[in-house]
């Protein structure tokens, strides 16, 4: 099984970062809320905080086990030249670009039935998963089929 | 007396009107729960809506149809694309879909479907008999019990999915307990990492997580995949699989009692009942090391389990007017809708109400079995489409899941970035299992530590000296120990001498 150790020293950084900014956004809460402590909003984020904090150094003692810094330093490079530039990394980011622009503009600009059509034949054609037409008819019929599911069958209102 | 009630229950439910619509609300419970994002919760709340105008017994069948339609054919999804249609299936999935990736996919289903339809069958039996027995103990629960239950919950389901390295499920599940803390506090309304945002104050939902952590990485994954793989599917040999349950009736059993008992618990929900009874089922076997590669008992004991829930968290809902679960809050919506009053004095206005509900669970039991079985024939085909197609199609289907909760393109968006959230958790081993449940139950840890320390003036005592939080506790404390290898460091210590 691949080791993932140096994945575990990331984690454990960014984890630890966030526990320490929660237990510093629990006692601005306590602070604001002007409440005894065990009584404050602050009180279950401090907490939690710092146990995120405790296990993250956890977490970190067992990255360095079997090698220490340098040996991760080594492994996170060649994740980094193997992986992160490989094409299967490149098709998924592009995939996730797609569906991000969905999410966040196509749906806020156009109709849901036209966004949904367009992305469906955007992220298909992207993927090459068939013909061009096979893809605008697969999308076509989807939508179709959703539309009449969900607002002539459920009654329900889509985006 | 009771006999009468049963057997009015049967006629009524035996009426062509009633059986078509238990046989329509319990397929489209299936098809919900089937969808990824398409909760009970959300099923039953959208009937209920539609129930408006029904005849009482129309209206209590097919809301119980819907519900334990819902809750079953979450496995469906859970299995086939590894994919729990509902948070309940989330545990299914464990062993489920490495059976379905070793094409015995149809054999998993006709196994969960069978063990739910055991599991609702037995919760049954036990509403029309325990519920003014057990409802007495759910009722000595105070907040120190809930508070160490969510703990114990959160504890429990991160042992289960870390994958060998325990502090990685518990780290996921304290980053789901933070999550559950944006927005207002139940206690002191006061917002929490909302950061002057109106959509993060009224909280992060769950439905959207839930389709963001467990669907978008699932759809990403397939985007790079170089072939699509089409599992090969034996064929249902329905003997083998009656044969199969047979020797797994002792899991059954136990899987069941523990859903009714995890259901019966008020606010912890059908996914609960799942994972206890899988860790149950798990920690009892002789060969734990085969659960998560694909062993049959672990899905037959998660989806007992967690269709169990389905009675058990109807008991409270009966003889306390306290929900046991999320779609049971909302049932107890539809039962006062509907001219019931649940609650203590249920049993004296409407006697028969109880007897109504067995029957009713039962023949939806039924109903769900026979058209979980036809169902499946055209789910397992899912598998056979190319996931390039499939998977863009499943994505619209989670935004319009995400979007249902409250109408709000904020929750569709809240989707997408737990999506990412729950890549990175998979590339960095991180379970997304209890980080869900930490969402789930983080609202109830909090208000319930607070409240227990408001009550005591800021005192931890309490909570050493009540029976059950000392039970609680020391289950707690024996997880840590044994999970961080105290245990065996001090057998070392003892062996040395």
């Amino acid at each position: 099984m691949e080791s993932k150790k140096h994945f575990d020293l990331l984690a454990s950084f960014v984890l630890g970062l966030i526990g320490l900014y929660v237990v510093v956004a629990g006692f601005l809460i306590y602070r604001d809320a002007g409440e005894v402590f065990y009584v404050s909003p602050g009180l279950f984020p401090v907490v939690l905080g710092f146990l995120l904090v405790f296990c993250s150094i956890l977490l970190l003692r067992s990255s360095l086990k079997d090698g220490g810094w340098a040996q991760r330093k080594v492994e996170l490079g060649a994740w980094w030249n193997e992986k992160v530039r490989s094409r299967n990394m490149v098709v998924s980011l592009g995939g996730i670009g797609i569906m991000f622009v969905y999410t966040f503009w196509l749906m806020r600009l156009l109709p849901f039935w036209v966004a949904s059509f367009v992305f469906l034949i955007a992220l298909m054609f992207y993927l090459k998963s068939t013909s061009l037409i096979r893809l605008t008819l697969i999308s076509a019929l989807t939508i179709a089929a959703i539309l009449f599911l969900f607002q002539v069958g459920f009654g329900v209102p889509l985006p | 007396m009771a006999v009468q009630y049963l057997m009015e229950a049967i006629s009524a439910v035996l009426l062509p009107m009633n059986l078509l619509i238990l046989l329509l609300s319990t397929f489209s419970g299936l098809v919900m729960g089937m969808l990824p994002g398409l909760s009970a919760t959300m099923a039953i709340a959208l009937l209920t809506g539609l129930t408006y105008g029904f005849p009482r017994d129309a209206a209590l069948i097919s809301l119980i149809g819907v519900y334990v339609g819902s809750i079953s054919g979450g496995c469906q999804s859970a299995i086939l694309l590894n994919i729990p249609g509902t948070p309940a299936s989330a545990a299914t999935a464990l062993d489920g879909f490495p059976m379905a990736n070793r094409g015995e996919g149809g054999q998993a289903i006709f196994l969960a479907t069978t063990a739910s339809f055991f599991g609702t069958f037995i919760s049954v039996v036990c509403v029309l008999t325990l519920t003014p027995l057990l409802s007495g103990f759910a009722l000595q629960f105070i907040s120190w019990e809930f508070f160490l239950l969510a703990i114990f919950g959160i504890m429990i389901c991160g042992s289960l999915t870390s994958n060998g390295n325990v502090l990685k499920g518990w780290m996921a599940g304290i980053l789901g307990l933070l999550v559950s803390q944006i927005g207002m506090d139940t206690v002191n309304t006061y917002p929490r990492f909302s950061y002057g945002n109106v959509n993060l104050m009224s909280g992060i939902q769950l439905i959207p997580v839930m389709i963001g952590l467990f669907g978008f990485p699932e759809i990403i994954r397939a985007f790079t995949q170089v072939d699509s793989k089409v599992m090969k599917m034996t064929p249902l040999k329905i003997i083998e699989g009656f044969k199969m349950i047979r020797k797994n009736s002792v899991a059954i059993l136990r899987s069941s009692f523990i859903g009714v008992g995890v259901g019966i618990i008020p606010g912890v929900g059908e996914d609960v009942g799942g994972w206890l009874s899988y860790w149950a089922t798990k920690s009892a076997n002789k060969d734990p090391d085969s659960y998560g590669k694909g062993n049959p008992t672990g899905v037959i004991s998660a989806e007992a389990g967690n269709n169990a829930c389905v009675g058990g968290a109807i008991i409270p809902v009966m003889s306390l007017a306290v929900p046991g679960s999320a779609p049971a809050a909302v049932l107890l919506a539809a039962f006062l809708m509907h001219g019931y009053r649940p609650g203590p004095l249920l049993l004296i206005e409407s006697p028969e109400f109880v007897y109504r509900i067995g029957i009713y669970l039962t023949f939806a039991a039924f109903a769900m079995w026979i058209l979980a079985m036809l169902v499946s024939r055209f789910t397992v085909k899912i598998l056979a489409v190319n996931k390039k197609i499939l998977m863009p199609i499943i994505y619209v289907l989670c935004v319009i899941g995400a979007f249902l909760i409250n109408h709000l393109m904020f929750d569709v968006q809240v989707m997408f970035v737990f999506g990412l959230m729950g890549i990175l958790l998979r590339a960095v081993d991180f379970p997304s299992a209890p980080f869900l449940l930490g969402v789930i139950l983080g609202p109830m840890a909090d208000s319930n530590i607070r409240r227990a320390l408001i009550i005591s003036d800021g005192s931890f005592a309490p909570m050493f000296e009540r029976p059950i939080s000392l039970v609680f506790l020391v289950i707690i404390g024996f997880m840590i120990l044994s999970q961080t290898g105290v245990f065996q460091t001090l057998k070392k210590m003892v062996g040395r001498g």
